[in-house]
């Protein structure tokens, strides 16, 4: 991993664990589903998308939203936003 | 008849009657008297072989008198003997009430502390054996009304070795009720087993979840249900009383602060019944700890019936203390 | 010193009259010795002493009559030293009446003071004496009260020392009341007041006090307190049950309209409709939002609709939504997420739980299709929504699918039935399908 990767992969797993404390970082990892996985609901993903969209400035179009469905599917898209 | 050996269970009357050999044997002052209690051994075994042992003197056969015996007991009391007053039942005690609570009970007082009048009465208690109406009575609660006296109620085969010689002991009136139910009861005693205090309450077995509290004839099944509660996941603490005048509040509050809730089982009457009077105390001293009111498990206000299913119905049972102790709980769904 | 008195010898005896002295001053007597002798009509009796100690003064002659209760003589008592006036004369002759200066006596006089007899070999057995009263005097602080609440002692005071409101607390107990089982844990809510240890009562206030609750023990404690809840539940209330399919295309593609222009932390989900449309039914029909309380439904002016949050460590909360029919959509949004995310991290505030009028249950992101809940008592009514799933749909001959959810009503048959119910659920179905108009 690249260093940019790794802290973009640190914000969104920050952002998730503020969302749902009783996760703990291991249980992140890029292919981890949202939903199936961590547990996370629609309103945690509204709230993780906030968290998001404060500590990185970039905000999720609401029409991605839904394709976004694992860890590594949040860091992609938010690296892709921030290169480009 | 020999002592106990260390190994040997001894039944509850066994018990009695060792610990009224003892009592004869150390104090010259000691006598027993009663209907049946020396050519007869005693309408219940128990002071078998005692006139043999020690002589007409001191065990004394008694007319057909409540009144007349207990007064004279009083009398030997007052003169500086340590009687022990064998009435044959409580039912029966009803002919020497007023030798008990105006005399016995009261002499200390009048004669402005002069007069003590240490004297010991023995009486058996209690229903269980189909004796009907005028002969089941539990009417301990009742005595433990009257200033004066002190109340104990052995109900194991420890206190009842061991209870006896405290009351003699004692320089004022002890009245000593041994349920008739509790003959069945066997332990084994250490061979030192001696004079028990009778102060203190005994916690027969200990609980977080709610306190059971009862004395003589009704422990055993209090126990049985604090056994039944525990497979439903309902800690039960189990009080014995053992002294019912002075009662033990210290012991009692004590639970209830652990506990937050109780139930009394007693085998008289629910109506100005003993079990009234600790519901009272405790409402009265620990309010703020209490989860759930103070219940109660009585006999059923009716005399008491001759039939076994009727006379198994109208005291406390098992069940009964068990639904009780769910509805403390609030598990009674 | 002391004075002895003429006692009452008699049961109607008024006065008597001293016919000799036995003692004299600087005697020394103890209690029972005889002293006087007295004439009391009835018959002449001999007077006792009912004090030890020392003579002092004789204050009545023979031949006088006195009162019952007036003094005839001074004494010294016992261990109080010499009289000071010792070198008095008998042949003294005080005042057979007090003195003007003193007050009259007493009108019915009773027998002398009588001191206590040596004490006799062991005190009597120790009657019960009601303690101290401050020990418990200490009253748990009242509860703000709507109306009385019923809860025991205990649940009283855990709630004062925890600094728990007891008017947002359900109660499992008898009658509804609010039993020790009721009360959450000191931390599982904002931390409580601390209890000062003074005025809990009771040698045993630090054996009562919990220990700080780790996750387990408050889990385990939730757990046991939604048991007791939903146990009553199912005992008291007699739940009846009603479910109709809602087609939620209009809600979903009016969403997905909204939120296009958005950023995904903007967005509605539908959960703010179904709060929203419940709110507005709950309005239309009375009988179901409000509570039952002492064997009568009170309905609610107010709606607050209750939303139960599942927790991650499996149990559940309940936090209410205030005035819920008069939010905007993106207001009650905005508090979805602010309340769940708290609920969810274990930081709600204590007044946030409970107070509801009407509860909404929501297993839609599970995939259940349909949910009927258990009321919260005493509420008298719950809503339940399943998952998005496509149902057949059906058009002249043609077939197709559409998004559909099914919406089903608990509710207490005692304060509604099933027609009244129904239409409720309808008007909630309705206004999801025209979801603009939330």
């Amino acid at each position: 991993m690249t260093a940019r990767s790794s802290s973009m992969l640190d914000s969104v797993c920050e952002a998730i664990l503020e969302v749902a404390p009783n996760l703990s970082r291991s249980d992140l990892q890029r292919s981890s589903s949202l939903h199936d996985d961590l547990g996370l609901d629609s309103i945690d993903l509204v709230n993780v998308a906030g968290a998001l969209a404060e500590h990185t400035g970039i905000t999720i179009p609401d029409a991605e939203y839904g394709r976004l469905t694992r860890v590594g599917d949040l860091v992609d898209f938010l690296e892709a936003r921030r290169s480009s | 008849m020999s002592p106990p050996t260390e190994s040997k269970p001894i039944g509850y009357r066994d018990a009695l009657r060792e610990a009224l050999r003892e009592a004869l044997q150390k104090d010259e002052r000691v006598f027993l008297m009663g209907e049946d209690v020396g050519a007869y051994g005693g309408p219940y075994g128990i002071s078998r072989g005692l006139l043999e042992e020690f002589g007409e003197q001191r065990i004394r056969d008694t007319p057909l008198s409540e009144s007349g015996f207990v007064g004279a007991g009083i009398g030997a009391a007052l003169g500086g003997m340590r009687p022990i007053v064998e009435i044959m039942t409580v039912n029966f005690s009803l002919l020497a009430l007023d030798q008990i609570v105006n005399h016995a009970a009261t002499l200390l007082h009048m004669s402005g502390g002069q007069f003590n009048v240490p004297i010991v009465i023995r009486m058996a208690t209690g229903a269980g054996l189909q004796l009907a109406a005028q002969h089941s009575h539990s009417l301990e609660g009742w005595m433990a009304h009257i200033p004066g006296l002190r109340i104990v109620a052995p109900a194991t085969v420890a206190d009842a070795r061991g209870m006896l010689a405290t009351a003699l002991a004692d320089p004022d009136p002890v009245l000593i009720f041994e349920h008739s139910a509790l003959a069945k009861e066997k332990a084994v005693l250490p061979p030192d087993a001696g004079a028990v205090d009778i102060d203190r309450a005994a916690i027969r077995r200990s609980g977080r979840d709610v306190t059971l509290i009862t004395y003589g004839g009704m422990l055993p099944r209090t126990r049985t249900a604090a056994e039944a509660l525990e497979s439903e996941g309902i800690d039960a603490e189990v009080i014995d009383l053992r002294t019912l005048r002075p009662l033990d509040q210290e012991t009692i509050f004590d639970s209830i602060c652990r506990t937050h809730r109780a139930v009394v089982i007693d085998e008289g009457w629910r109506s100005g019944s003993l079990s009234a009077e600790i519901a009272a105390r405790i409402q009265e001293e620990r309010f703020f700890e209490l989860d759930a009111p103070v219940l109660r498990v009585c006999s059923q206000e009716v005399p008491i019936p001759y039939p076994k299913v009727l006379e198994e119905a109208s005291i406390p049972s098992v069940e009964q203390i068990v639904a009780a102790a769910r509805r403390a709980v609030h598990r009674d769904v | 010193m002391s004075e002895i008195r003429l006692p009452s010898l008699g049961a109607e005896m008024e006065e008597g009259t001293l016919l000799e002295w036995y003692v004299q001053p600087g005697d020394e007597i103890h209690y029972g010795d005889t002293i006087a002798l007295l004439d009391t009509e009835k018959a002449e009796i001999e007077m006792e002493a009912f004090e030890s100690g020392t003579i002092e003064a004789l204050l009545i002659e023979p031949g006088q009559t006195i009162a019952v209760g007036e003094p005839i003589a001074r004494l010294v008592s016992a261990g109080a030293g010499a009289p000071t006036d010792a070198s008095a004369p008998t042949a003294e002759r005080p005042e057979p009446r007090p003195a003007p200066s003193e007050p009259p006596e007493r009108p019915r006089p009773e027998a002398t003071e009588v001191t206590p007899a040596p004490s006799p070999a062991r005190e009597a057995p120790k009657e019960w004496r009601p303690e101290a009263a401050a020990r418990d005097a200490e009253v748990a602080p009242p509860a703000p009260q709507v109306g009385r609440i019923k809860a025991t002692p205990l649940a009283r005071r855990l709630a004062a020392e925890r600094g728990l409101d007891l008017s947002r607390i359900s109660g499992s107990g008898p009658h509804g009341a609010i039993v020790e089982a009721d009360i959450p844990e000191a931390g599982s809510s904002e931390p409580a007041a601390p209890a000062d240890a003074g005025t809990t009562g009771a040698s045993t206030a630090s054996a009562a006090r919990p220990e700080a609750p780790t996750d387990a023990s408050r889990s385990e404690r939730r757990r046991e307190i939604i048991a007791a809840a939903m146990t009553r539940s199912k005992r008291e209330i007699p739940h009846y049950y009603l479910a109709t399919t809602v087609e939620i295309e209009p809600a979903i593609d009016w969403l997905a309209d909204r939120n296009r222009e958005r950023a995904a932390s903007e967005r509605l989900v539908l959960a703010a409709l179904l709060i929203k449309a419940v709110a507005l039914a709950a309005r239309e029909f009375p009988e179901l939002n409000g509570h039952w309380r002492d064997g009568s439904f009170h309905p609610s002016e107010a709606v607050h609709v209750g939303m139960v949050v599942s927790l991650r460590d499996g149990g559940l909360v309940v936090p209410t939504f205030a005035d819920a029919d008069q939010r905007t959509l993106e207001d009650t949004m905005a508090a979805l997420r602010d309340v769940v995310g708290r609920a969810r991290a274990g930081r709600l505030r204590s007044r946030e739980l409970g107070d509801a009028t009407i509860t909404i249950t929501s297993l839609g992101d599970d995939g259940v299709e349909s949910i009927f809940g258990v009321i919260y008592p005493p509420q008298v009514a719950i809503v339940g929504f399943g998952g998005i799933h496509q149902a057949l749909r059906v058009e002249g001959r043609l077939h197709g699918t559409q998004p559909v959810l099914r919406a089903t009503l608990s509710a207490d048959h005692r304060a509604s039935d099933g027609q009244r119910g129904s239409r409720f659920l309808q008007s909630i179905s309705q206004r999801l399908r025209n979801p603009e108009q939330l």
